[in-house]
């Protein structure tokens, strides 16, 4: 079968469904490609509150939060395919996809990347040992509780303090299965801090930083681990070894944004992060391809995935009308102490402020946002508490852009 | 009791080879494999690359099999569809001095009749292979090497086999065998069959099954080895497999390329005492990365998807295979001790015990029904868009995509099911289909894959395993009776 929109959505989680919600208001005919049965994307396996603060002002669940978009775009006809797989995209925004009806060639003026993000596995990050069933990845265990009502043990050892760890410790609990505690490599937590709170102590849920899980044990079903402390290169330190008994080993060791697809198209990606790089209208380097939410870089709240989605739509109306390809005036340039900065590349022909995001690598208590061009310091920020696992927002002022023409060095440092 | 001329113990790549050569013949055989799977063992934990055949020395059983064997890929690979590569193999010499160890696997390789062996030099060696060490100098190219996932090809030996009459048994442990003048009697822990014959293809458990009927010659040791799989985002694809100059008992730390676009790096070895033991370790894993970047630079930590173990089993006095009828006992075949190269060397193995069989009594007669065909799981991903179209609107289940990784769709996951020898388990799914081999390593398509088994098999979600008997995945309902939603 063969189609034809303005504006392709590749997937219907909550940074399609913004995005897809924008472009409509822009006049566009939009279609949302979704691959699972229902539209709202991971939110519908996140039943616990903590949603929308942000950007509703209240506190929703994941299927609140994703309702409220889905309702909307059925207000305003928005085409939807539901259980429909893209297989392909071309540089010339031509899209293939599968469904039980048959393969779809889809030609847009526009696409939109909005698939969002996986875990990252056992093997990506090595753990020694055996290789029995009872190893999950944290929001697959999520999946299997909160969606297919399956028990997927009884006593669980959680590895990684990312959200979706933490969240599952306490729903494990909740469930009355027992979690033996949290074991997150690094000196500090990686999730946010009211998971922390909500999530681990309100549970005295243990967690323990700076020790890793260095083997599993079991040749059927999972019998146990060896967690081990790490020294401050993070190498397991002899003698510290400690056998711990469970059935169940969940990681949450970080999420990738899922660029596959992406690569297909010809988009260029960080290799940091495996997200696309994109200027301030989240134009990827193929012309007409936009990017936003998980599949862009992985954020903590929906609520910033939302907004980046409306930016998505709106851009991507805007370049049907006057074709601009992605704009590299500026590129900004990562100090030591970032991961990444989104966008990477900026227009100078701008009249509004420019959102950049960024995370640090290392934490850094009283550390100031530096912004240097090649003739040195143009802005210091006030000094404030830098943590990786909070993604920092910050406003770029025309001034700013207008005052360099080639490259920015964004940066945090310390004593400065 | 099951009655049969030929019992074959082992559901490896070298039982599965002999069952399918027997399929042949007219006559009544079987094959027992102890776990839930065949191909689940020693077959599942290994590099995959059919050696061409210089490395054994010509005295050994293993020459003798080796380069015969490696030659009857490409005709087995169209018989039984499945994925082979011809993609050669090069041993890399990095210094003047290492064209003395070349030279050596050269004669050596003549001796064992291995075909267009050549020693190259820079120019050649890139050209073959452009991502090896800018420093190698040297290299024995054998261009009848290839590659093949060894599980693919065992269960197409099994599933042919089966197609031919041969009945194949899973989950069958051997725990006793008695004989009278005629019959072996079988016993598993829940069934007994009688035969006259007995192959003795049981892997890592050879000397065990050789101990049951009172033969005590042998001992079979594994030989650990750790493996790492890379994504194939890591961007670039192998011609063909690279060696370095050989250890003492082993052929180092090698790069292959898999038939489906990965990499493999394997494998480190170490001879171990436990016969299940396939816990992989961090120092093996730093090797395996070391060594992959000494032969091809490019390789990096980053794309790993997974890494492996497998036991190769070694009969410690001989150190060769041992293919032979038992002097001790009547109708007592072995086919044990098949550690690396057993993948090349299985299809020569099995003609050799059909020989043997015969020499011992065995009236083989050929079959007139014997189909040497079979026909593959349908791969969706290399289909073209219209093949896809016109297959989804005959098969709507073709239209699901379930792995999104590796592209498969329900269709071929039903289809690994429904057939001879079908899925029984998750990762019985994932070796006939690739679905939950991918990145996400089955993060976002294990749920559906138990829903699926669970339905075609008739079994509760519970009742589903990833791979032995008693791994199960999950536990039951979390709340209430009612059935959960697919």
């Amino acid at each position: 079968m063969k189609l034809k929109y303005d504006v392709t959505v590749i997937g219907g989680g909550p940074a399609g469904l913004a995005a897809a919600i924008e472009a409509k208001k822009g006049d566009c005919s939009v279609l949302i490609l979704e691959r699972n049965e229902e539209l709202g994307g991971i939110l519908n396996q996140c039943i616990h509150p903590g949603f929308g603060l942000q950007y509703f002002k209240e506190e929703l669940t994941g299927p609140e939060y994703a309702e409220r978009f889905i309702n909307k775009v059925n207000e305003m006809n928005i085409d939807v395919l539901l259980n429909t797989m893209v297989i392909n995209i071309s540089k010339d925004r031509a899209i293939t996809a599968v469904n039980d009806k048959g393969l779809l060639k889809i030609e847009s003026g526009a696409v939109i990347l909005a698939m969002g993000c996986r875990e990252r596995t056992r093997g990506a990050i090595m753990i020694p040992g055996a290789r029995p069933a009872g190893v999950f990845m944290a929001g697959q265990a999520q999946r299997y509780i909160n969606m297919e009502n399956q028990k997927i043990g009884n006593k669980a050892v959680i590895l990684g303090s990312g959200d979706i760890g933490l969240i599952m410790a306490r729903r494990l609990t909740l469930e009355g299965i027992e979690v033996v505690g949290v074991f997150e490599l690094m000196p500090y937590p990686n999730g946010l801090l009211r998971n922390i709170k909500q999530c681990l102590e309100d549970f005295n849920i243990p967690l323990y930083l700076s020790t890793t899980v260095t083997r599993i044990i079991g040749k059927d079903r999972i019998e146990g681990v060896v967690v081990s402390r790490v020294d401050e290169k993070l190498n397991p330190i002899e003698g510290t070894e400690e056998r711990i008994d469970c059935d169940t080993l969940l990681l949450s060791v970080g999420l990738i944004p899922e660029n596959e697809l992406s690569l297909k198209a010809g988009v260029e990606l960080n290799t940091r992060t495996n997200g696309p790089l994109v200027d301030n209208d989240l134009q990827t380097n193929i012309p007409g391809i936009f990017a936003c939410g998980n599949v862009l870089h992985v954020h903590d709240l929906v609520d910033h995935v939302s907004r980046e989605g409306e930016l998505a739509g709106q851009k991507a109306v805007e370049f049907i009308k006057n074709k601009k390809e992605r704009g590299n005036e500026i590129i900004l340039k990562c100090g030591k102490n970032l991961v990444y900065t989104v966008p990477k590349y900026i227009t100078n022909t701008i009249d509004n402020l420019v959102n950049v995001y960024f995370r640090v690598s290392r934490p850094m208590n009283n550390g100031c946002l530096t912004i240097k061009s090649s003739k040195g310091l143009i802005f210091k920020g006030k000094p404030e508490n830098f943590r990786p696992n909070k993604m920092v927002k910050f406003n770029l002022p025309p001034k700013i852009i207008s005052k360099v023409s080639e490259e920015l060095y964004i940066d945090v440092e310390e004593g400065i | 009791m099951l009655k049969f001329d030929v019992v074959i113990i082992g559901g490896g790549i070298t039982g599965t080879a002999i069952a399918r050569e027997l399929s042949k013949f007219d006559l009544k055989a079987a094959l027992l494999e102890a776990n839930m799977d065949i191909a689940s063992g020693t077959t599942k934990g290994n590099g995959g690359v059919i050696h061409s055949g210089y490395d054994p020395n010509p005295s050994t059983m293993k020459a003798k099999v080796n380069c015969k064997g490696a030659l009857m890929y490409p005709k087995l690979a169209k018989e039984l569809g499945f994925e082979y590569k011809n993609t050669g193999s090069m041993v890399v010499g990095f210094e003047d001095k290492d064209t003395e160890v070349l030279n050596k696997l050269y004669e050596n390789g003549k001796k064992n009749g291995v075909p267009g062996l050549r020693i190259i030099e820079r120019d050649e060696i890139f050209k073959i292979e452009p991502r090896v060490n800018r420093a190698a100098k040297y290299a024995l190219y054998a261009p009848t090497a290839g590659i093949a996932d060894p599980f693919e090809v065992a269960i197409a030996f099994a599933e042919n086999a089966s197609e031919n009459d041969v009945k194949i048994y899973r989950n069958q442990k051997v725990v006793g065998i008695t004989k009278n003048d005629e019959f072996f009697n079988i016993t598993t822990q829940n069934r007994e069959y009688q035969a006259r014959f007995i192959v003795n293809a049981a892997g890592v458990y050879g000397d065990y099954i050789a101990k049951l009927v009172g033969i005590e010659d042998y001992e079979i040791k594994p030989r650990f080895g750790e493996l790492l799989v890379m994504d194939k985002a890591i961007g670039f694809e192998l011609n063909t497999v690279l060696f370095p100059l050989p250890g003492n008992r082993t052929k180092g730390i090698v790069v292959i390329p898999t038939v489906h676009g990965n990499i493999i790096v394997g494998s480190t070895a170490r001879m171990t005492e436990d016969k299940e033991d396939i816990s992989v370790t961090k120092e093996g894993i730093e090797e395996l990365l070391n060594g992959a970047k000494h032969l091809v630079p490019d390789i990096e930590k980053r794309f790993l998807i997974r890494q492996f173990a497998g036991l190769r089993p070694v009969e410690t006095n001989t150190n060769d295979f041992v293919i032979e009828a038992s002097k001790k006992v009547k109708g007592f075949i072995n086919a044990i001790g098949i550690q690396s190269p057993g993948v090349a060397s299985a299809p020569a193995i099995a003609e050799m015990v059909r020989d043997i069989l015969s020499n011992e009594g065995l009236d083989l007669k050929e079959k007139k029904s014997f189909n040497p065909y079979r026909t593959p799981i349908l791969d969706f991903s290399e289909l073209t868009d219209e093949e896809k179209d016109e297959l989804i609107r005959k098969k709507p289940s073709y239209g699901r995509v379930i792995c999104r990784c590796e592209t498969v769709t329900e269709g071929e996951i039903l289809s690994a099911i429904n057939r001879p020898v079908g899925a029984v388990t998750v990762d019985g799914v994932k070796r006939r289909t690739r679905a939950g081999m991918g990145r996400c390593q089955g993060g976002f398509c294990q749920h559906r894959i138990v829903s699926i088994l669970s339905r075609e098999l008739g079994i509760p979600k519970d009742e589903v395993l990833l791979e032995n008997e008693k791994s199960k995945l999950i536990f039951g309902k979390m709340k209430g009776q009612e059935e959960s939603r697919e």
